[in-house]
């Protein structure tokens, strides 16, 4: 588990002279879930572009196996890309897009329908064999195009925010289908997604991007309880940014305590927002916090003075980059 | 009543279009061709299948298989020439793209006759590529390539080459080229990426072509009978001839049913030939 399976030692990557990635550095083990969290355009796709060699990196390295992979063809990497858009090949049918790796490797045939069976089994769609991918529903394409990744048996498994196009429940359940699906084949996964929800559901590390830097690389309670930026803090879960004495600090919602303590803040706004009360107060000095609550509301009135406290070992000290 | 508007009314254009223009032309021209030769001028209305069996006389069948030669040739160059043009057309960024479209399109602004005329210029005994060739030292007399079969060949693909490049253009255009990107993902090389993908996807584009290319080419005469003289006699000219000078109006019509007949074969055969399955590239 501890075997360094992928490493990018300080990649930069620029397209006319806008810098996309500047410096990552990450390594990455065998059989982990690693996600890349990011808002759209942070270069989370340019990542795993460059990965998958169909980007050039302007400088840095790429290590794969031990195997330095910066100038090799994408056809000659030991990795597989699962697209944001599918790109399923609309000129064959789901076994033969599925095939289509194991085919260009020259296995033999037997071999080939025994694998495309195992991985429509694992992706569940049995006896679909013969569909031709305008047939498919969106859940369906997703799922081909997993299936046509994992029968080649990658070392590393890229995947671009393979759930995007789905809706909501279909989401959840693929979520916990393809955490399962790693498991069970325990092959590296590069997750790219800019849903902080699913980043902490499904993986073992989750790498905060943002403006082509890694913000933060640590454990989905690393990420959460002790981020080390304000864009990491107010990116996952939202945290409060609260500035005293030049310094900044991250403080979570669900730790500020109501009619506590001796700092004055007034009531601003109630809001039940994601199954939680959200309240937000107005401080002496201008700052604004949120506290959230379960339930669906509180004894408080709007423009109510109240006192609010908090444990300070709930305060991270975060560096300030908003 | 709006529905019926919509079916009916609003479609009337492509029926008259189609009724009028084109099956009853085909209709009259089929009928024509059992008619018989007035002895002066004109049609008899004599009903007759000695036009058919002039058809098959020697002269004529050789005339047929000239043509079909020369538009099997000029249609399979201009697809060696067409398809790549047209696929790097289609990968040029935005700017080139309008100015090689732009540039594709001014030769249609002049006449075709015209721009044969050039063709003579080029071709004539000690005309521009002799003389091109001379000053190179590649030969040491005039070719003497005018009136000869591959000035008409190269005249015939001049023509044709623009509709074959369009064809494929705008196919490639389409192409989504993520597929490329993931074909090369799963393992494939650039030249299997090819075979497989790029160009099965693009083979809609270069079929059109092929039609496009080999259909006109089955009935151009005036190329042949500009740069190839009367040494190359292709069936355009006879029916053309049968008309003008021959006064045969049943015989012309029955050469160009033949024609027709001909034609929808070979374009029956190349349907055939691109909707097999099998034809996936490398597999």
């Amino acid at each position: 588990m501890n075997e360094i399976i992928l490493q990018l030692k300080n990649v930069k990557k620029s397209f006319n002279d806008n810098d996309v990635l500047k410096g990552i550095t990450l390594d990455v083990k065998k059989g982990e879930f690693i996600t890349l969290l990011g808002s759209s355009g942070c270069g989370k796709t340019t990542t795993i572009r460059i990965i998958a060699g169909l980007e050039n990196l302007d400088s840095g390295e790429v290590i794969l196996n031990g195997k330095l992979i910066n100038n090799l063809e994408p056809n000659k990497r030991d990795v597989n890309t699962v697209f944001q858009n599918y790109a399923l090949f609309p000129h064959m049918n789901v076994e033969k897009n599925i095939s289509y790796g194991l085919k260009i490797k020259k296995i033999p045939k037997e071999q080939i329908d025994e694998e495309v069976k195992q991985a429509l089994k694992l992706v569940q769609l049995e006896g679909f064999e013969k569909r031709m991918t305008n047939e498919l529903s969106g859940g369906q394409k997703q799922r081909v195009a997993i299936a046509r990744a994992i029968v080649n048996k990658p070392s590393v498994l890229l995947l671009d925010e393979p759930l995007g196009a789905l809706d909501l429940k279909l989401r959840r359940q693929m979520q916990v289908e393809l955490k399962k699906l790693q498991k069970q084949l325990g092959i590296t996964f590069i997750y790219i997604t800019h849903d902080q929800e699913e980043a902490i559901n499904m993986s073992d590390r989750i790498v905060v991007m943002n403006n082509g830097v890694f913000e933060q690389i640590g454990t989905p309670n690393e990420i959460y309880y002790t981020p080390k930026s304000t864009f990491v803090a107010s990116f996952i879960g939202g945290a409060n940014i609260y500035k005293i004495n030049n310094k900044t600090f991250a403080i979570r919602g669900e730790n500020i305590e109501i009619n506590k303590g001796d700092l004055k803040a007034k009531v601003i706004e109630k809001s039940f927002v994601g199954g939680q009360l959200k309240i937000s107060f107005l401080l002496d000095d201008g700052q604004i916090l949120t506290s959230s609550h379960s339930g669906v509301d509180y004894p408080l009135d709007i423009n109510q003075t109240v006192n609010i406290f908090w444990d300070k070992k709930y305060q991270i000290e975060v560096i300030d980059n908003g | 009543m709006v529905k019926f508007i919509k079916n009916k009314v609003l479609k009337f254009p492509i029926y008259f279009y189609t009724i009028s223009f084109i099956l009853l032309p085909i209709i009259y021209l089929f009928i024509l061709s059992f008619m018989s030769k007035a002895e002066t001028w004109g049609i008899e209305f004599v009903s007759t299948l000695d036009n058919y069996k002039n058809v098959f006389d020697k002269f004529y069948l050789k005339i047929f298989l000239n043509s079909l030669k020369l538009a099997l040739l000029s249609t399979f160059f201009v697809a060696i020439i067409g398809y790549p043009y047209g696929y790097f057309m289609a990968k040029l960024n935005n700017k080139w793209k309008k100015i090689f479209m732009i540039l594709l399109m001014i030769p249609f602004w002049t006449s075709g006759l015209i721009r044969l005329n050039g063709w003579i210029i080029i071709f004539r005994s000690n005309g521009v590529l002799d003389k091109l060739l001379m000053m190179f030292n590649v030969i040491e007399k005039p070719l003497k390539l005018l009136y000869s079969y591959p000035a008409v060949l190269v005249g015939m693909i001049y023509f044709l080459l623009p509709f074959m490049i369009l064809a494929v253009y705008s196919s490639v255009e389409k192409m989504d080229w993520n597929l490329v990107e993931a074909a090369r993902d799963l393992g494939a090389s650039s030249f299997q990426t090819f075979m497989t993908i790029t160009f099965k996807l693009t083979i809609p584009g270069l079929l059109s072509g092929l039609i496009l290319t080999f259909v006109p080419s089955m009935g151009l005469f005036y190329i042949a009978e500009v740069l190839g003289g009367n040494k190359i006699v292709l069936i355009g000219s006879v029916i053309s001839e049968q008309i003008t000078k021959g006064r045969n109006l049943p015989f012309a019509a029955a050469l160009s049913v033949i024609l027709m007949i001909i034609t929808s074969i070979i374009l029956r055969l190349y349907k055939k030939i691109s909707s097999k399955d099998e034809l996936e590239g490398l597999f």
